[in-house]
């Protein structure tokens, strides 16, 4: 329970997101914007869920409470942040003449996934730090034996159940890495419900019944960590995560021969696949003059 | 440490300066700058003075779509510009919530506080402690206030020795004494043995160099990160010496100042920036830190091309351009920026119906934020990203002379943000830090980022100079209470029982 442990866990939770960040966000200021938006959302979200859970006294010592609210918060916040969007991609087009080409609207418009990874993972990362970096800091002390067997929260003594539990920091961490790269697949998943409803596509609440239904099953079953039934809880995240990114991916428009192209780019390649479109529209796009001059010499390059 | 108490005053002053926030000010020193001014950005982006002339050469150069283009990149180097004022705000963070956490000495109490401060006895009564914290908070406000209208006057009546004088001696004493107690206490902290020549080496190089840059000319990023340590020194020092609840109060108060300053009709940065606008010259380059954009990777030529006269050397060293001798490309960052100048100086060449001063120029800008947009697709699809970008050099070199007067411009561009911004950005999340509690220190650095955001799209639509303090701090001073009281304790009690949020 070193510096080399906290380093190692926080390379476990945050290194596919960090991978994730540097390939896809890092290079467009407007991504990481849309990024620390998504953080600031969440942020917002858990406030409002921590403000019902102190304001509710009796209910304190009842996570199951808060927990709830707070995932319908989170879940309530992701379809505001993909509102906000939407009306700002309207603000944007009605400025906008006919064959315009804004770079930020543009984006909203056909790479919209590629929109709710960015968001998506935002949220998630601010997620997976609220959860797990206060656990690092603790672990990372040297010599830092354990958490004290209780500690006193918001006027309440909570026992703390990782008193003696060795796995406690890598079960936490392995937890919130795979909580950080579900919202990505949630936020794919959620927006594309709430882009198909605009469209008036018959089945559009397929998603958003998967995403919140998912959530709700991977925080429920995180109630068996207090038994240290961590083989159950992680597997069922595990297995959520997957049928999400699936689903993400197929909601992507992902299909089998896209993947062999794909091959060997690892789990994104859900992500990865549906790039190459993009920016060829991007590129494609009735664009203006200059437009056209780019993307020629894009050819070109 | 020792002394800290006596030294206050001058870097005190310094500090109440340096509250405010001038971004939108834009430099127009240079004879041919209108000529060779058509770089599309500059017709939409709040640094800039004069958007219809821009907008109207943007529309000569690019024809038929002339609206689209400042719409695009209004959006574009919005966000731009944006991430070029998060990164050296986060840097400044870094550095003192490093510092905070490691280095004892800045967080811990010492019963020793500075002259402006002197409600200071330890008290639980909540009543007084409140009592305390605003008359603290009050007598620092004065302090800044009748610093800031000695500056004006000052510079009213263009004393410019007075005003450099006392920026030097204020920019030398953060770099020599101040940088002294941090790295002596680093060493403590470390435990690492260090003797006085090696230390008054180091000094004395840091400290030359750092005066060099800040104050005449060096390269624009040197100057930036001597700023950013500026920033962090001076907020490191305020935390030090600022008694715990006085620093919450401090902080409200200075950004409702920062308003009341830059926003009313006779607020005193407000007419240090419009007299600064008046007479065409840069708010002196100690007191602000500017993302303007320079900065070469081909540099250092000789030609001289260009040959404006800087009539004040502070202009000069204000873009930290010496745009003469070093001729820059857009400071995009890293290699997005390589690349891209490459792909412009090839698209030069083929554009041969243009003129191609003017076209490249109206170019320019649009290229690199599409060489930006695609340069991970590209680096996607040939993975030659790293070779590119080295191999860059070359072509850009060949092309300097075409684009020489565009990138005059481009470094003269970027946002402006007061060092004071950074400072209190720096103490709010430093102190939200020292209570150990990560969680607070993530949700104030986010609150800040995004009250960021918000006054720079703010300055976007309104196009004047802009407090960047109380949107920010009060965003960040939310988060601060309400993280530390509710969200913490929350986050805490389900993080101890592996709960999944």
């Amino acid at each position: 329970m070193t510096f080399a442990e906290a380093l190692g866990c926080t390379a476990i939770a945050f290194g596919p997101p960090l991978w994730v960040f540097v390939v896809f966000i890092a290079r467009d200021p407007l991504r990481i914007i849309l990024f620390v938006l998504g953080a600031f959302f969440w942020l917002v979200s858990l406030l409002l869920s921590s403000i019902l859970w102190y304001a509710v006294v009796p209910l304190r010592q009842t996570l199951v409470f808060g927990l709830f609210f707070s995932i319908a918060f989170q879940e309530l916040f992701r379809y505001l942040y993909f509102f906000v969007l939407k009306r700002a991609q309207r603000g944007l087009d009605k400025l906008s003449a006919s064959g315009m080409h804004i770079a930020g609207v543009h984006s909203l418009k056909n790479a919209r996934h590629m929109l709710a990874v960015v968001c998506g993972l935002g949220m998630g990362t601010m997620a997976g730090m609220f959860l797990l970096v206060n656990v690092i800091a603790d672990f990372s002390g040297e010599g830092t034996a354990g958490f004290p067997a209780s500690v006193y929260v918001a006027n309440v003594t909570v026992p703390f159940r990782g008193h003696g539990n060795y796995h406690f920091c890598l079960m936490s961490t392995l937890s919130a890495g795979i909580l950080i790269l579900t919202h990505i697949a949630w936020t794919v998943v959620f927006w594309d419900g709430c882009h198909k409803k605009g469209s008036a596509v018959p089945t559009w609440w397929v998603g958003l019944v998967i995403v919140i239904l998912s959530h709700y099953v991977s925080s429920a079953i995180s109630f068996y960590n207090e038994k240290k039934m961590y083989g159950l809880t992680l597997g069922v995240q595990l297995i959520i995560l997957l049928i999400n990114w699936m689903f993400a991916w197929y909601v992507m428009g992902g299909s089998v021969a896209r993947m062999k192209a794909a091959f060997g780019l690892g789990p994104a390649a859900g992500l990865s696949t549906p790039r190459t479109p993009i920016v060829d529209e991007t590129d494609e796009s009735p664009a203006p003059t200059h437009q056209r001059r780019f993307d020629a010499h894009h050819v070109e390059t | 440490m020792t002394g800290a108490d006596g030294e206050e005053t001058p870097e005190k002053g310094r500090a109440d300066e340096e509250v405010r926030v001038a971004r939108p000010k834009k430099r127009k020193s240079r004879p041919e700058g209108g000529a060779a001014g058509n770089d599309p950005s500059e017709s939409v982006h709040p640094p800039t003075r004069q958007p219809p002339r821009q907008g109207h050469e943007q529309q000569a150069v690019n024809g038929d779509d002339d609206d689209d283009i400042p719409e695009e990149l209004e959006l574009k180097y919005g966000a731009a510009h944006v991430i070029h004022l998060f990164v050296p705000v986060s840097l400044c963070m870094a550095v003192v919530i490093f510092t905070m956490n490691t280095v004892g000495y800045y967080s811990r109490k010492d019963g020793q506080y500075l002259l402006y401060t002197p409600f200071t006895s330890e008290t639980d009564n909540a009543g007084t402690l409140a009592l305390y914290s605003i008359g603290n908070a009050l007598i620092i406000l004065c302090v800044v206030v009748v610093m800031t209208v000695l500056l004006i006057v000052l510079y009213k009546f263009r004393c410019y020795k007075v005003i450099h004088g006392w920026l030097i001696l204020s920019s030398l004493m953060l770099l020599s004494l101040f940088t002294f107690m941090y790295l002596q206490e680093v060493f403590k902290s470390y435990n690492t043995p260090m003797d006085y020549v090696t230390i008054l080496l180091v000094l004395w190089n840091w400290g030359a160099v750092g005066m060099i840059c800040i104050h005449w000319k060096g390269p624009m990023r040197l100057q930036q990160a001597y700023l950013i340590v500026m920033s962090a020194l001076m907020a490191l020092i305020f935390i030090k010496y600022l008694p715990e609840w006085t620093t919450w109060a401090v902080l409200a108060v200075i950004s409702i100042w920062d308003l009341v300053a830059v926003l009313c009709p006779r607020g005193p940065l407000r007419i240090l920036v419009e007299t600064a606008q008046e007479r065409n010259e840069p708010i002196f380059p100690a007191l602000i830190y500017s993302s303007g954009m320079m900065y070469s990777l081909v540099g250092m030529s000789d030609r001289d091309a260009i040959g404006y006269d800087q009539s004040s050397s502070t202009a000069t060293n204000q873009s930290g351009a010496q745009a003469a001798a070093v001729v820059g490309g857009a400071s995009e960052v890293g290699g997005a920026s390589t690349s891209a100048r490459l792909r412009r100086g090839r698209t030069n060449e083929a554009m041969t119906e243009e003129d191609s001063n003017d076209s490249a120029a109206g170019f320019d800008r649009a290229f690199v934020d599409r060489a930006n947009q695609h340069t991970v697709a590209a680096r996607e699809l040939n993975g030659s990203g790293n070779g590119s970008n080295h191999s860059n050099l070359a072509p850009v070199q060949g092309n300097v002379q075409v684009n020489q007067q565009i990138e005059q411009e481009e470094e003269e561009r970027g946002v402006k943000l007061g060092l004071g911004d950074f400072i209190f950005y720096s103490v709010l999340v430093g102190k939200a830090s020292s209570y150990g509690d990560w969680n607070t220190t993530i949700a104030c650095y986010v609150a800040i980022l995004i009250g960021l955001c918000f006054t720079l799209v703010l300055l976007a639509v309104f196009k004047k100079a802009l407090p960047a303090l109380p949107i920010s701090i009060a965003f960040g001073l939310l988060f601060y209470f309400t993280t530390r009281e509710i969200v913490s304790p929350f986050t805490n009690a389900l993080a101890a029982r592996q709960l999944y949020l």
